[in-house]
């Protein structure tokens, strides 16, 4: 399944994530989830030394949800900033690959395995 | 004003690089055993003891307690990393205010290896553990790495202001035996040093020690040896906006303007300021939330006042050069202003120091650290 699910506020409406307990906009403590597919990637950084020296390099970026919150997600692909992204949710976290089936195929092959 | 909690004392290990066979407990005490003999006060004089470390457990402050042979009144553990120190200053001034304790020893410190750093940056909060540790992210540099994107687009920086900031603080570590890196460091230097996460380059992060640190407060009227130091005031604001800001303020704004209505005095006016410096662009970021960068023009401000007139700005060379001794990094720095303001800066002393501001930042939540604080010292004649 493609997609973030992302927690909708029961009483305003707001996106967040990761999901709150209350709303700090409107006190609300009652949350809905929903599925976002795509966002738009703000900033990109690749990790070449790793705290406590894990192994291998890896991408990591933000990424503005449509509609939604900034995540911090692993970014597959040769993709720059302002690039728009689908977001996966997989074992490795979020995952942001380029729209297109290149792409989508590239990013579950790297997260997932 | 004049009933001011104290700080009488302060005290550091000796920061390593590399294991050197003390616990966590050991090095609590050895700080601790140093910055009561810079008061002139003996341990069985300690009534208060609050308590920072990432690395203490199992056991907590009381159990420390235990070790060191305390009787208590009062007692607290902070885990608020780079804001712990202050926070903890913040609660043992009204303790002592209230009447609560009268000699508080304030602690931090960690002897932290290679796999409790990967289970801390792992596991720092369930966040982190369930969004970014996923990911192989690596620890927070990679979070700093972004926001440094961020803070050089939006104030149109290169990295030449940002080695600034590592290139002046060396300047006073050349100055601090204390400091694990001594050495002169040049731009050129900073420019051609091994990336970490672009445009995070070594020189922008703190190298990781272990060692302890450690400061004694006391109720105005503990007689101890030296010049005491008042706490006119510590102010906190913390989870400003939720994380869902850009990371480019922090809830420091705040705290200096608080500080300012509570204090009658404005915290950049200081003679000294210790500012928490996680990483380089982290410095710039406080300078500006507490009001010293007053047209706020960053790259002139490293230029001209850090690197030309060399205003005394993390004078023991900051974190970034003496070294992130885990939860002691929240207290390096109030250390540091301690001992300029005691005149027991030896080499690197700050000739007429009579105040400082000191401030703490910290627990990257999700995507930058929530919490943020700050206190106002002075000598008191």
């Amino acid at each position: 399944m493609t997609g973030v699910l992302v927690a909708r506020c029961a009483g305003c409406g707001r996106l967040a994530f990761p999901a709150p307990l209350v709303c700090h906009r409107c006190g609300s403590d009652s949350w809905h989830s929903t599925r976002i597919d795509t966002g738009i990637v703000e900033e990109v950084a690749q990790v070449l030394h790793a705290v406590g020296g894990t192994s291998g390099a890896v991408t990591v970026g933000s990424v503005r949800l449509d509609d939604g919150p900034l995540v911090v997600a692993r970014v597959v692909g040769d993709i720059e900033p302002g690039r728009q992204v689908r977001v996966t949710r997989t074992a490795g976290g979020i995952c942001a690959g380029a729209i297109g089936e290149k792409g989508e195929q590239g990013a579950s092959a790297t997260c997932l395995s | 004003v004049t009933c001011a909690a104290r700080l009488v004392g302060a005290g550091e290990t000796r920061y390593a690089r590399r294991p050197t066979g003390s616990t966590t407990q050991e090095l609590l005490a050895e700080a601790g055993g140093k910055a009561l003999a810079d008061a002139g006060l003996s341990w069985s004089e300690v009534d208060g003891l609050a308590v920072a470390s990432f690395s203490l457990r199992p056991d907590h402050s009381i159990d420390l307690a235990w070790r060191l042979g305390l009787k208590l009144r009062w007692l607290m553990e902070d885990p608020h990393g780079g804001a712990s120190a202050l926070t903890m200053l913040q609660h043992a001034s009204a303790a002592i205010g209230a009447g609560d304790a009268r000699v508080v020893l304030l602690l931090a410190g960690d002897h932290l290896q290679g796999p409790d750093f990967r289970s801390l940056v792992n596991e720092f909060n369930v966040a982190t553990r369930d969004e970014l540790a996923p990911l192989s992210y690596g620890g927070p540099n990679a979070l700093f790495a972004l926001l440094m994107q961020r803070h050089m687009a939006k104030f149109g920086l290169t990295r030449e202001t940002y080695g600034g900031v590592a290139v002046a603080q060396r300047r006073w570590a050349t100055r601090n035996p204390g400091a694990v890196y001594r050495h002169t460091l040049s731009l050129d230097e900073y420019l051609a040093a091994p990336n970490v996460v672009p445009p995070l380059c070594r020189y922008d992060c703190v190298p990781l020690v272990t060692g302890a640190d450690a400061v004694v407060l006391v109720a105005p009227d503990v007689h101890a040896q030296g010049v005491p130091v008042a706490v006119r005031g510590v102010v906190a604001h913390h989870n400003p906006d939720h994380q869902e800001g850009d990371g480019l303020i922090t809830g420091l704004p705040d705290v200096a303007r608080e500080l300012k209505e509570r204090t009658g005095r404005d915290p950049a006016t200081c003679d000294i300021v210790s500012v928490y410096d996680d990483y380089s662009v982290m410095v710039l970021i406080q300078l500006v939330d507490l009001g010293l960068v007053s047209d706020g023009d960053i790259e002139r401000y490293v230029r001209v006042e850090l690197l030309e007139r060399g205003r005394p700005v993390n004078t023991s060379g900051g974190q970034l050069s003496a070294g992130q001794a885990g939860a002691a990094g929240s207290m390096h720095g109030l250390v540091e202003a301690v001992r300029q303001l005691r005149m027991a800066a030896d080499g690197r002393q700050v000739q007429g120091a009579r105040s400082a501001l000191v401030s703490g930042y910290g627990m990257v939540l999700y995507r930058y650290g929530a919490c943020a604080n700050a206190a106002l010292l002075e000598a008191v004649p």
